[in-house]
């Protein structure tokens, strides 16, 4: 949007500097007069759209050429008045003359060159909200920037609120979701009691004689419903972990008497596998802060998943310490686990290597779930493995809260 | 020979439970809710009851403190058997004076194992 302009300024330098920067702003069509009567004169000839007068000039002032041109010449040309003053009684006396804006002007000419725009988008028919936004551009570098924190810290408020919003949201379905799961697995319970009890008794002779040829089909369907017992199990103890609805009975326990508890209940399983269980100890005592059947639980998923993996050589069971923490360690000579499948060791119902005879089949969920127990307490577990020497999974808790 | 009340409201269950005690040579009483439970552990002197944790509408619990709160069958042992894992009631059972708290699915064995444990020790 252009205009033609009128300037009537008696100092040249204004002069100058006016035109100029009217003319950046793409108001290039622009005449000057250096008084009134030359400024009349101009404006029945240029007939410009937009006259700019300057309050003071020699001879008639700025306000008398005002109201000639616009109530005496009745000119159809905007007036906007300039001043040196912020002045209200000049402002309201320039409206009074018929002057459509006032302006002081300032060295940059910033709030004139504003009043331009303004006036000549309205004359081209511009709507006055992109005259507004485009008003708002035009504000001053330390108006523009003081704007520009206003509306970003707004905006972050904004977002701050929606982020509430939706974290509320995702708590209300992690706890249906746990709520879901401890729903499922309670209702499963019953039915499972149905078929382990109908099986198992008849199994056991509870309803006369049976064959051993039924005696061995039924053994299926039992060992089907102990498995299905075990991912339950399983799959409540990893959801509630998982939500944060374990509470760790922590106490400051003894890692060497755990693993010899572990390492009690398994010594016959391993004889009958024909391999060997160690269990040792690098000092008579290691005490760390931990909840004791949690602990023992992980260790016995460790060692339980050792001898699985293990068909000669043997199962070792290592603790020890550092200054600050108790290291348990289960090393087993099985047949190890390829590297490719390494990271997806902890996820759940991941299950590597051979498959199991009935009645031992895992739930894919144990590491899983002790990788949960460690992280409970803050500490670690990981493991090393070469495929076909074996594995050793250490874990880490601290001797002190 | 000894008599066990089972409360249970599950039906099915209740008689394979049944079937289970029977074959080991104990007398036993069904029955499938709390209020006619509380009724016959009176009636029927049990020497042992097996007690659903969840029945209906609080009924596992009301039977707990009922039983254990008269002088007439605070004696009788109590073994709970339930589809919770939760751990508060396992407190609250614990609380009451249950003698044994098994899971469902029951194992068969340990059942038995525990009931005959509690009631030599009560002879």
């Amino acid at each position: 949007m252009t205009a033609k302009l009128l300037i009537i300024e008696d100092n040249e330098q204004d002069q100058k500097i006016m035109k100029k920067i009217l003319a950046r702003s793409g108001f290039e069509d622009t005449s000057v007069a250096s008084d009134g009567e030359k400024g009349v004169v101009l404006a029945e000839r240029e007939k410009p759209d937009i006259i700019l007068v300057d309050t003071v000039l020699p001879g008639k002032d700025g306000f008398e050429v005002c109201r000639e041109l616009t109530q005496v010449r009745k000119v159809t040309a905007k007036v906007i008045m300039m001043t040196g003053r912020i002045d209200a009684v000049d402002a309201d006396k320039a409206r009074a003359m018929g002057a459509e804006d006032y302006c002081v002007k300032t060295s940059d000419f910033h709030a004139l060159v504003s009043s331009v725009k303004k006036i000549a988008g309205i004359l081209s028919g511009d709507n006055p909200q992109a005259i507004a936004s485009a008003e708002k551009k035009e504000e001053s570098p330390q108006l523009d920037s003081i704007w520009g924190i206003k509306k970003t810290n707004e905006a972050i408020r904004t977002l701050y609120k929606e982020l509430e919003k939706k974290t509320e949201e995702l708590k209300k379905l992690d706890k249906l979701k746990s709520e879901f799961v401890a729903t499922v697995s309670h209702e499963l319970r019953t039915p499972l009691a149905l078929i382990n009890g109908a099986i198992s008794q008849t199994i056991d002779g509870v309803y006369g004689e049976i064959t051993d040829l039924q005696k061995e089909k039924l053994t299926i369907a039992h060992n089907g419903a102990k498995l299905l017992k075990r991912i339950i199990d399983d799959l409540l103890d990893i959801s509630r972990l998982e939500a944060g609805e374990v509470k760790l009975n922590k106490d400051i326990v003894d890692l060497c008497l755990l693993a010899k508890e572990v390492f009690d209940f398994f010594l016959d399983m391993a004889k009958q596998k024909g391999i060997v269980l160690k269990l040792t100890t690098l000092k008579p005592a290691i005490t760390v802060v931990a909840d004791r059947d949690r602990i023992v639980q992980v260790i016995t998923n460790l060692v339980g998943n050792a001898i699985k993996f293990t068909d000669h050589g043997e199962v070792e069971i290592i603790v020890e310490d550092n200054e600050k923490q108790g290291i348990c360690k289960v090393r087993d000579t099985g047949i190890g686990i390829a590297e490719e499948d390494l990271p997806k060791v902890f996820e759940r119902f991941q299950q590597f290597g051979k498959k199991f005879g009935p009645g031992q089949e895992g739930t894919g969920l144990g590491l899983s779930i002790c990788k949960s127990i460690l992280e409970l307490h803050n500490g670690s577990i990981f493991l090393q493995s070469e495929k076909g020497t074996g594995t050793t999974f250490t874990f880490i808790l601290d001797k002190r809260e | 020979m000894s008599k066990i009340l089972v409360i249970e409201d599950n039906i099915e269950l209740s008689v394979l439970i049944s079937d289970l005690l029977k074959s080991k040579g104990f007398a036993v009483v069904c029955c499938e809710d709390a209020l006619q439970g509380i009724a016959f552990t009176h009636s029927q002197k049990p020497d042992l009851v097996i007690l659903d944790l969840m029945l209906p509408a609080g009924g596992g619990l009301h039977v707990l403190e009922t039983v254990k709160l008269s002088d007439r069958t605070k004696n009788i042992p109590i073994v709970v058997l339930t589809a919770s894992k939760d751990e508060k009631h396992r407190a609250v059972a614990t609380d009451h004076g249950v003698e044994a708290f098994l899971e469902k699915p029951y194992d068969p064995d340990i059942l038995i194992e525990t009931i005959q444990k509690i009631l030599d020790h009560n002879e």
